[in-house]
């Protein structure tokens, strides 16, 4: 962040006593423009800031106030983003258009075509997203940019002071933070002077280099805080750009693995996946935890089998797997307890025709699943066990005569039990069906080392907060003049009073 | 008896939370004055220790009439708060006084009544589900209550500030601000990865409603943090509403998530 050198910061008046001269913060200087008089000209003039427009354009870029308005900018996005129900998937199909419109809130209704053409409804993946993410990235670069060289400079004066010294003696130091001006008047010689600000600046605790022959030092307290500040803005850039990458190029593919049955993913048609076994442990109806075994591969035997434990995401084939969910499943057949004969079944749910077999979910809604017998006017509903002393993984099975509302019988059932009703034998068999996210793309590690870095830099920072002083005496009419010049992100140090009062 | 167990928890608790933030607010008063006030520190101990007699009575019954299971923040909050008010206690005699001492009492006022809250709106079941999670489920939980728990301070030194009184010492109370943002930086920086790293291992994305609510939590007291590096001005207007913005929103996401 280069900000302001001390030519820019500092207001010199006519001196008249011991007592400082300027003290003039950046935050000052903007209201103070007017009585500001810049110290006599260096030997690297600096171009005025009317007319040096791309420095005043890169200075602004490289502002912290840019960061606070990119996080700003970014959390109200991602807070919308939680407040608008988001659509996971593509909405060009109809049913599953209006199945999604169904589950918005009222109020929204009459908006929701206009919002939708606006991206609202796909924020995470919408410009509105990458807009601000490009907007930090970009910001957080040219903070690298420029904060990475400085603190690598002041990382070697600490050892070499004397070649940082002799290379600018009258340049301003670029500033990384909030930067200090303070030019005072001594009655005193130069060298006495500058001896003793180093002494002092020594007993509080600051690390000091200096120079006498030139009447140039150093000082710094919590050097580290500067690597700290470049952590942080390194891991903005890796964070954001992780994230827009994430956004641009990853794609997420959340599939329904059923038993027995190939599973393929639209966009990589390489990847064909068998659900092979799930093994619950506890209630198999309501399953918490459990391991889950698909098999890659084109045919249903042979291929790489792969474990996969519930809500435990692992990293297969430079993809990152997770079982997100298990959700139990019914499977019912009926026969014609005389003479045998397989009835087709007819379940409750879209676009289901009559089969043999019919496959019921229990994660719907109140637990229940319904099923008809066309061929005998009966419908089932198979729900959990509600009964207090039911043993986990117990049905019960309920049947109803036309469009009666009250069951005509009701069974509790096991696992691979049957139960005969009106001439009829049903057999009830309990199944899991997997829901299975696969990411693909790598970039939310870049995205993870970012947010380290911005851990390391931000923890850092709250506790090693760097000052960095620059102190140069020069003989005067009478005395000395003696500027200081400080580089601060804490907040009340150095105290003014005791800059002032430095040399005295 | 088993079905009043949880009103004695929910009733004991509300008024082990009143008393404490009353007292709260009393430590935080006396740690922005230039000199202590024997009155109100006299007043502030006594409310601390019939509320400490309070909650671990209340809490007792309740986990000894309902265990097994708990709903995992009223079991596990509660003893934290009381472990930690009993160690401010004890340490407030014996260490000198900071201004950012009392964000140990602002996080025990924050443990206990998250745990009543979120148990009152239904949050918090007994834990299921990946037990390699829990640990980022605790670690999330800890740093999240610290967080909200010293911007609860932070508030608390702030409604003192609004009446301002010559015995307030500015200084003190800049310190605090100061001193509390950092604590709260730190508290959501680690509670935003703990959330960040178990949504990433359960639902293989970190689009969720703690890590969303956290994450703008983090964002705001990173904002407030570089505008008072920057500016050298920590207790501003900007920083006073991104803190206490921060603040509701933690509160959000104790009530929201499980």
């Amino acid at each position: 962040m280069p900000a302001p050198g001390l030519r820019d910061l500092v207001k010199e008046t006519i001196p008249s006593s011991n007592r400082p001269l300027a003290l003039l913060s950046a935050t000052e200087r903007r209201t103070d423009v007017s009585s500001e008089v810049s110290i006599e000209e260096g030997r690297s003039a600096r171009p005025t800031r009317a007319t040096d427009w791309p420095a005043l354009v890169w200075r602004v870029w490289t502002s912290p106030h840019v960061t606070m308005v990119a996080l700003l900018w970014l959390s109200g996005l991602i807070g919308l983003s939680q407040i608008i129900p988001q659509s996971p998937y593509s909405l060009d199909e109809p049913l599953v258009y209006s199945q999604w419109f169904a589950k918005m809130p009222p109020f929204l209704w009459p908006l929701v075509d206009d919002l939708r053409a606006l991206g609202f409804f796909q924020l995470r993946t919408s410009a509105w997203l990458r807009l601000p993410l490009a907007v930090l990235l970009l910001h957080a670069l040219a903070v690298c940019t420029s904060a990475l060289p400085v603190a690598w400079q002041r990382t070697r004066a600490r050892s070499e002071p004397a070649r940082l010294l002799a290379r600018s003696p009258d340049e301003t130091p670029p500033a990384l933070g909030r930067p200090l001006g303070l030019a005072v008047w001594r009655a005193a010689a130069a060298e006495h002077v500058f001896a003793h600000t180093m002494q002092q600046l020594a007993q509080d605790g600051y690390t000091v280099r200096g120079d006498p022959r030139a009447q140039v030092g150093l000082a710094w307290r919590r050097h580290l805080g500067w690597w700290a500040l470049c952590s942080l803005y390194v891991g903005l850039a890796l964070l954001a750009m992780g994230l827009l990458l994430h956004s641009w190029l990853g794609r997420a593919y959340v599939l329904r693995l059923q038993p027995g049955q190939a599973t393929t993913v639209p966009g990589l048609p390489e990847l064909v996946l068998w659900l092979e076994d799930t093994r619950i442990v506890g209630d198999p109806l309501a399953p918490s935890e459990g391991v889950v075994q698909v098999r890659h591969g084109e045919a249903e035997s042979g291929g790489a089998p792969i474990t996969l434990p519930l809500h435990a995401g692992r990293m297969i084939g430079g993809m990152w797997w997770t079982v997100v969910d298990i959700t139990p499943m019914v499977e019912v057949t009926a026969q014609d307890a005389q003479d045998g004969e397989t009835l087709e079944l007819w379940s409750f749910v879209p676009r289901a025709h009559a089969r043999p077999r019919a496959r019921l979910s229990l994660a719907d809604e109140e637990d229940a699943s319904f099923v008809s017998l066309p061929a005998r006017n009966v419908t089932l509903r198979f729900g959990r066990a509600s009964e207090p002393h039911a043993s986990p993984g117990q049905l019960t099975l309920s049947f109803f005569r036309g469009v009666e509302t009250a069951p005509m019988g009701t069974a509790t059932l096991s696992d691979g039990d049957e139960v005969l009703f009106d001439g009829v034998r049903y057999q009830a068999s309990l199944s899991h069906d997997v829901q299975l996210r696969v990411q693909q793309g790598a970039w939310w590690i870049m995205a993870a080392l970012g947010w380290l870095g911005v851990a390391l830099g931000g923890g850092s920072l709250t506790w090693c907060r760097p000052i960095w002083l620059v102190v140069r005496t020069e003989d005067a009419a009478g005395g000395c003049r003696m500027t200081i010049w400080v580089d601060t992100l804490a907040p009340h140090s150095p105290p003014l009073e005791r800059l002032r009062t430095l040399g005295g | 008896m088993t079905a009043q167990a949880p009103l004695m928890l929910q009733a004991c608790g509300t008024a082990t939370v009143l008393m404490w933030l009353v007292a709260f607010g009393l430590y935080v008063a006396d740690a922005l004055r230039v000199e202590e006030t024997a009155g109100h520190l006299q007043m502030a101990r006594l409310l601390t220790r019939l509320g400490l007699l309070i909650g671990t009575a209340g809490w007792a019954g309740y986990v000894a009439l309902t265990w097994p299971p708990l709903p995992w923040r009223a079991a596990w909050l509660p003893p934290l708060a009381l472990a930690a008010l009993a160690i401010y206690t004890l340490l407030a005699r014996r260490v000198s006084k900071s201004p950012v001492s009392p964000c140990l009492y602002g996080c025990a006022v924050v443990a206990y009544g998250v745990a009543l809250a979120s148990w009152g709106a239904g949050n918090g079941e007994a834990l299921t589900g990946n037990p390699r999670a829990w640990p980022l489920i605790a670690i999330r939980e800890l740093a999240a209550v610290v967080a909200a728990g010293t911007l609860l301070t932070y508030g608390a030194g702030l409604l003192i500030r609004l009446r301002p009184t010559p015995a307030l010492a500015a200084s003190r109370a800049e310190q605090l601000g100061d001193g509390t943002l950092r604590i709260a930086l730190w508290g959501t920086l680690l509670a935003l990865a703990a959330a960040a790293g178990r949504a990433w291992l359960v639902w293989g994305e970190v689009a969720r409603a703690d890590v969303v609510t956290l994450f703008i939590a983090w964002a705001f007291i990173m904002a407030a943090s570089l505008w008072q590096m920057m500016t050298g001005m920590s207790m501003t207007r900007m920083v006073h509403g991104l803190a206490l913005a921060a603040l509701v929103l933690l509160g959000a996401m104790f009530l929201v998530t499980a």
